[in-house]
């Protein structure tokens, strides 16, 4: 009995569903409030928000990179964005375009990183560091102010955050669509195998033939997209941007991807467990400000809940070496 | 000339066109007022620096020392405010810093808990319990009081100009480098970060020295953070805020490779130099903050590809140089035969 409740404790999702049950009880004693539609909904708001984030930062994290500026692509095409949804000298107010018009400075972006990791084979983690200054600041050159509003509320970029199919808000329909191209993409694809395969091992993928190089920068790629695209979905929910928009939120996105049990050494990790991650991230955000613990503590709770989950994992992982 | 020094002679060189530059172009810089201060900064991540770069040679990361900064801030304050005298004050806040080194080694090396993981929450953490321990007024809200105990304010004091953080911080320079080239200690280390699976087999104990890697790490911080509480003569919440980063920036620049075994302590000082140097210089210029931060992080990129590309560099020449053995060893032989 006790090794089977070990075992169970042991095995991953035995975890998060404890893990949640507990929230879950926790929060029907003290905080009904919690179980609201309303609230509910402004959690899964913010699961969308950091899911796709997480998502496009598991591409880079299974290749063995990292990126640290996914907070300020986010700022910097929603400036962008925005800007161009109003009408101007530069712009006819063309919605597409103007997404399309992010979406492309992301790609560049995105290059820019992958070549900077694959070809020159600097460390990702201090690249993006600067290219993280370097973006807030581009955004703020861009912008020239401190806010760009979205004033007319009836086109398709205030859908895009505000719209509800089926009373799902679309921010959310969004995620669950990334999510799922993301899971498909990477379990039943070549691509998806190739990038495992780069990320376990780079020296062994190339020697089989793998352009380890081209999946690298792919995957910066997708990850400066989905920063682009959430930056997007949360300028429109706002109704604003501004250079500080997102800022601060790729540490919250590493911690739901590290959560999530993905490997940071690059080649293990999937979608289900990102997911996972950008939930438990979003619900003990809303549980630290229903329970009124002040958000001064709301980042020490966040530091020690992480490291419980990762080391409960890591004892995970030792039992199973144990018992085989 | 041998490739290390020659890593070293780039970096100084690159200061040194810098601050060329910046003297060339602005009119306050070539003052000695601005090299105490410049000094003075540089020493603050210098310290910092020299405390990561122990746990960047022996292969991790660790990403809290501004988390380790901030706590040590507060428990300076505490401690000056009760009316210990400086010494206490000092001792007292080194140990807290230990302490939370401590913490990250116990993590690291006992729960097995990936090192950039527990360093990236752990600086979260320490943080946070900082704000459990900062001054409040009577409703709650944060307050930073001066600090007036004059037995403690002495840290932030200078003889002539140079600032006793600027002091430690070369004593201290000099020391570690000693310690890192010919104590078993530091060549422990940096075996261990060149291959910790080969330095475990012959013998070297991997668990206790990476623990009392992140210890002295923590230890630094602390320092660090006594003379900057000390001569602000207060603290607040967000000291120590994004130091992490820029501590292991100024090591990677300076050579330390991320990755370990490679690099030393005049690394560090170079590193650290170099970042405070390019802020003090576009500070100068008067630009506005957007801009600062883009020649910020432009700066730093172009270092570490400088970097990259001279470690390639010095690779091909190593190869050759092997090759053009082999060539002149097989010369002669046949002469000889």
């Amino acid at each position: 009995m006790k090794t089977k409740f070990f075992g169970l404790i042991g095995s991953a999702w035995g975890q998060r569903i404890t893990f949640f049950a507990a929230i879950m009880i926790v929060m029907a004693i003290f905080q009904p409030v919690f179980f609201s539609w309303s609230n509910l909904l402004s959690i899964l708001f913010a699961i969308a928000i950091y899911g796709i984030m997480a998502c496009g930062m598991l591409f880079v994290v299974l290749v063995g990179g990292i990126d640290f500026s996914i907070g300020s692509m986010a700022a910097l095409s929603a400036c962008i964005a925005l800007t161009f949804t109003s009408h101007n000298a530069y712009s006819d107010g063309s919605v597409i375009i103007a997404i399309l018009i992010s979406l492309s400075v992301a790609i560049v972006v995105g290059v820019i990183h992958g070549l900077f990791d694959a070809v020159l084979k600097l460390p990702a983690f201090v690249v993006t560091l600067a290219t993280q200054y370097m973006l807030y600041s581009l955004a703020d050159m861009h912008i020239g102010s401190k806010y760009v509003h979205l004033t007319d509320t009836n086109n398709l970029y205030y859908a895009i955050g505000n719209l509800k199919v089926f009373s799902i808000p679309m921010p959310v329909i969004i995620f669950i669509v990334f999510a799922a191209i993301t899971a498909f993409v990477l379990t039943k694809t070549t691509f998806g195998r190739r990038l495992y395969a780069a990320g376990g091992n780079r020296r062994a993928a190339s020697l089989v033939g793998i352009n380890t190089k081209l999946y690298t920068v792919c995957a910066y790629i997708i990850c400066a997209v989905a920063a682009a695209i959430s930056g997007i979905v949360l300028s429109s929910m706002n109704l604003t941007a501004s250079y500080v928009t997102a800022r601060g939120y790729e540490g919250t996105v590493m911690m739901a991807v590290v959560v999530g049990g993905v490997n940071i050494m690059g080649g293990q990790g999937s979608v289900s467990g990102v997911i996972f991650g950008a939930l438990l991230v979003g619900v003990l955000n809303n549980v630290i400000i229903l329970l009124g613990i002040s958000t001064d503590y709301s980042e020490l709770v966040q530091g020690v809940v992480i490291v419980a989950a990762v080391a409960l994992n890591v004892y995970g992982a030792t039992k199973k070496r144990r018992i085989i | 000339m041998n490739n290390k020094l020659a890593r070293k002679l780039i970096t100084l060189a690159l200061i040194v066109i810098i601050a060329l530059i910046f003297g060339a172009t602005t009119k306050s810089f070539y003052t000695l007022r601005n090299f105490q201060m410049l000094l003075r900064e540089a020493a603050f991540i210098g310290l910092i620096s020299l405390g990561v770069s122990f746990v960047i040679i022996g292969g991790c990361i660790d990403l809290s020392s501004g988390g380790i900064i901030c706590f040590s801030g507060i428990v300076c304050a505490r401690l000056a405010q009760m009316g210990a005298p400086g010494v206490v004050v000092l001792l007292g806040a080194v140990v807290a810093g230990c302490l939370c080194g401590a913490i990250n080694g116990f993590c690291i090396t006992k729960l097995k808990i990936n090192d950039f993981v527990t360093t990236l929450a752990s600086g979260y953490v320490f943080s946070g319990i900082t704000l459990f321990l900062m001054f409040r007024d009577a409703r709650g809200r944060i307050e930073s009081p001066l600090i007036r105990s004059e037995s403690f304010l002495v840290f932030g004091k200078h003889i002539n100009g140079f600032y006793y953080i600027t002091i430690a911080w070369i004593a201290l320079a000099v020391i570690v480098y000693l310690v890192q080239s010919r104590t078993r200690f530091g060549l422990h280390v940096v075996s261990m970060g060149s291959s910790e699976k080969s330095s475990a087999m012959s013998g070297v104990p991997i668990g206790r020295l990476k623990f009392l890697t992140f210890v002295l790490c923590g230890a630094f911080c602390g320092l660090a953070a006594v003379f900057t509480v000390s001569y602000q003569a207060t603290t607040y919440p967000n000291l120590g805020g994004g130091m992490g980063f820029q501590a292991v920036a100024a090591c990677v620049i300076g050579g330390v490779v991320l990755g370990g075994g490679k690099g030393d302590a005049t690394g560090a000082v170079f590193g650290s130099v170099f970042l405070v140097l390019i802020l003090n210089g576009i500070y100068k210029y008067g630009l506005s903050t957007a801009w600062q931060y883009f020649i910020q992080g432009g700066i730093i990129l172009i270092a570490i590809f400088f970097d990259a590309l001279f470690g390639s560099l010095s690779q091909k020449r190593l190869e050759l140089l092997s090759h053009a053995d082999e060539i002149g060893t097989g010369g002669e032989t046949l002469n000889a035969k």
